[in-house]
């Protein structure tokens, strides 16, 4: 009975706990809450070794902090890095993760937070930046132009009097020794960029060299070497008398291009891979013949769809004309025509008069081909220089249009120069040259922006209006040393890398070129005297990036 | 006493235990047995038209010892199955003086097949043989005793001529093609092979057509036109 009345008076107890009610006489804080900026906003992509600077900026909620004790901790990949305010750090780590900033308030423990991602890089990756190969000392040289600009005291980019931020690129010499630790070897040839669908990545460098290792394939993020080309031949060896002169690397069909004219391919199984598949000792054949042809180059940024190829034949069996290598893998229409070689079409329409047929060049001999981008993958232009049996110089235009997923080819619509008329993009005319054509180095801008063809002879620049060509060639520039390579390879076709035989590099503006005159509008950047990359075979735009 | 007779029994088996007993040496029969045999017949078909050329092709089989080792090589029978073989006589060569090599446990037979007579190119046989128990070998494991060679003189597709090696590389099979194939590149079986390898393989067949102009069955198309490799 007794246990019965006790039960009945906690219960009771419990009841009148719950109906009671809290008056409350709390002594509440406002709280000094931080709200954490990164001043300057931190770049996802930094470069390993470079010195990272944040300068925090804190928003208080009260306004004031004279009375806050904060304690600081900055952690990268969960490691202590700094716990002052102000970060200065050197990124030593390829790993990505969070760069993260912990402000604690000591008095009441209150943990604000602000975090940003960092995706470590090298500084090969930088935007619009240069690779030169050469040869120095008897060793092949492969060097990087790094995009710098000029700064004053307080970090701001000073413009010269065009209003453009002045370029002081650094040129690094031999990256491959810096990277590798290794010699790369020696007699250098030339270099070819290949990609995948890879992402992040920037791309792969294949050095071409006859001498020391051979010719190499190197990560275009680290410069390491991957692998040796002769690894990527069937049997890990090169073919006979293998001696490259060229390269195209479509996204699957890659393309090496031998002195003699002889094209070895390699088809890639999967193109998110960089290595796959192997080039064959068999070279590419068409109408039953081994092919013997020059490659031009498409100067495209990634993706690579076709190739086309002057087809010069053998010595008993000569030919002049146009072939074109596809690279299609189409899986929801079922054509796989990747390293397939075929003959360009007959227009619809007929050559137009005087337009020497790419189906057969008769005589004329071909001084340069280069290649423009007009649209798709699938579409390309090309302009055309020929020295014919007369001795006359022609110009020659021509785009070529491939179904979107299959094989047919055509001559698009559009209005050639001097014309108001549509008709099959096929164009020529006659032009004279103050310089001997047949010597020069060409390098047509590959940009819809700028559409310029520069020609170099000797010291002296030359260029050509793409859209009035019968405006003829004029001079541009001249330089401290000979030519001997050019590349203008940037999206906007907005500059050119020259390598001169003084064993420097020029960078030089062609914007608008039709419309500057001045040297000092024409001229972007140029190494010094301290500068000597020996004899310069190949410069080029890094490209990097994937399909 | 019965103290006593504890003891005495305690003191017998001591003396038991001290007592050292000869080891036998394991001497007991050889036995012989196919194996990788998961059916319990171990089976090798292949076609003569697969091997241009040739007029008589060895089928090869493992065969393996349960027991010691031979200190010397030591011969082994095996005899044809009547009632399992469709062969005739002069289909296959019956092996003779087979022997099993001494510190193995494993060796190879081949058994060798003819394939002139005219009835294989349109009649598939089959010759079974057993392992025969002699002096020195009984059969062992009742379901690895036998072998068969099935084998033919028949025009047939490869099984590996398929999917992207012929759609890709060869295309579409025919006797000829495969004939000419053979002895261009010396290959008579692409399985498990890379697309690369298969491609080089099948451009050097390129090469041969061109050079002797082969033709397709109908002698005016040339038989690299149905080449798809490039």
């Amino acid at each position: 009975m007794k246990n019965k009345y006790t039960l009945f008076l906690f219960l009771a107890l419990s009841v009148f706990m719950g109906c009671y009610d809290d008056k409350g006489n709390y002594d509440y804080e406002k709280l000094n809450d931080i709200e954490i900026e990164f001043i300057p906003e931190v770049d996802a992509y930094q470069i390993i070794g470079d010195e990272i600077k944040v300068h925090p900026k804190f928003k208080y909620a009260l306004n004031d902090s004279s009375d806050l004790k904060l304690k600081y901790e900055w952690t990268y990949a969960n490691k202590v890095i700094s716990q002052e305010r102000e970060l200065v750090w050197v990124l030593d780590t390829h790993v990505q993760h969070k760069l993260v900033l912990r402000v604690t308030n000591v008095e009441n423990n209150l943990t604000y937070i602000q975090s940003a991602t960092i995706i470590p890089t090298t500084v090969y990756t930088s935007y619009d930046s240069y690779l030169v190969l050469s040869e120095k000392n008897g060793q092949s040289i492969l060097s990087y132009i790094l995009r710098r600009y000029k700064e004053d005291e307080d970090g701001e980019y000073i413009q010269d009097e065009f209003g453009r931020e002045i370029l002081e690129c650094e040129v690094i010499e031999d990256i491959y020794y810096k990277e590798n630790k290794e010699a790369l070897g020696s007699h250098p040839l030339f270099l070819q960029e290949h990609v995948a669908k890879v992402f992040p990545s920037d791309g792969h460098v294949i050095v071409f060299q006859e001498g020391g290792q051979g010719s190499v394939d190197l990560d275009g993020t680290t410069m390491l070497k991957d692998i040796l080309l002769a690894d990527a031949f069937i049997g890990g060896a090169y073919p006979k008398d293998f001696h490259p002169v060229n390269a195209e690397m479509m996204d699957y069909t890659h393309l090496i291009e031998n002195y003699d004219g002889k094209i070895y391919s390699k088809l890639k199984d999967s193109y998110k891979l960089f290595q796959s598949g192997y080039y064959i000792h068999t070279p590419l054949f068409f109408e039953n013949k081994e092919v013997r042809a020059s490659i031009i180059n498409t100067q495209k940024i990634q993706s690579k769809q076709l190739t086309l190829l002057l087809s010069r034949g053998t010595s008993e069996n000569p030919e002049n004309r146009l072939l074109l290598v596809h690279d299609i893998r189409d899986q929801f229409s079922d054509v796989n025509s990747s390293g397939k070689v075929v003959a360009l079409p007959e227009p619809k329409d007929g050559w137009p008069e005087n337009f020497k047929p790419l189906t057969d060049l008769g005589d004329s001999k071909v001084l340069h081909i280069g290649y423009v981008a007009i649209g798709w993958e699938t579409d390309a232009g090309y302009t055309m220089f020929l020295k014919n049996s007369d001795g006359t110089y022609q110009y020659q235009y021509f785009e070529i249009k491939r179904e979107y997923s299959g094989e047919g080819l055509s001559y698009p619509q559009g209005k050639v120069p001097g014309s108001d008329k549509n008709s099959e993009m096929l164009f020529s005319c006659p032009i004279t040259s103050p310089i001997p054509l047949e010597e020069c180095k060409f390098c047509t801008l590959a940009s819809k922006q700028n559409k310029y063809i520069f020609l170099a002879h000797g010291k002296e620049i030359y260029f050509m209006d793409r859209d009035v060509p019968q405006n003829g060639i004029r001079h541009y520039y001249t330089c401290k040393g000979n030519v001997v390579d050019m590349n203008g390879r940037t999206y906007q076709g907005d500059e050119m890398i020259i390598g001169l035989d003084n064993g420097g590099v020029l960078l030089l503006n062609t914007k608008e070129a039709k419309q500057i005159s001045s040297d000092a509008e024409k001229f972007l950047w140029e190494s010094g005297p301290e500068v000597d990359l020996g004899k310069i075979v190949d410069v080029t735009l890094k490209v990097g990036g994937n399909i | 006493m019965r103290k006593y007779i504890i003891y005495i029994c305690l003191i017998i088996a001591g003396m038991c235990a001290c007592n050292t007993e000869e080891v036998d040496v394991y001497s007991s029969p050889r036995y012989l047995f196919f194996q990788d045999s998961l059916k319990g017949l171990d089976s090798v078909k292949f076609s003569f038209s697969h091997y241009p050329g040739e007029t008589s092709h060895d089928a090869s089989f493992y065969i393996a010892l349960t027991g010691l080792p031979a200190e010397e090589d030591l011969e082994y029978e095996l005899q044809v199955v009547d009632s399992l073989t469709t062969a005739l006589a002069e289909d296959y060569e019956m092996p003779q003086g087979l022997l099993f090599p001494a510190g193995e446990t494993l060796s190879t037979l081949k058994i060798r097949c003819n394939g002139t007579r005219e009835a294989l190119k349109t009649q598939q046989v089959h010759v079974t043989f057993k392992i025969a128990a002699n002096k020195n070998f009984s059969p062992g494991l009742s379901g690895k005793q036998m072998i068969r060679v099935i084998f033919n003189n028949i025009e047939s597709k490869p099984l590996w001529w398929d999917g992207d090696l012929e759609k890709l590389i060869l295309g579409a099979y025919s006797p000829n093609k495969f004939r000419h194939f053979i002895i261009a590149t010396g290959r008579n079986d692409l399985t498990g092979i890379s697309l690369s390898e298969a491609r080089e393989l099948t451009m050097q067949f390129k090469v041969y057509l061109i050079e002797n102009n082969i033709m397709e069955d109908d002698g005016k198309t040339p038989m690299v036109n149905g080449i798809p490799v490039y």
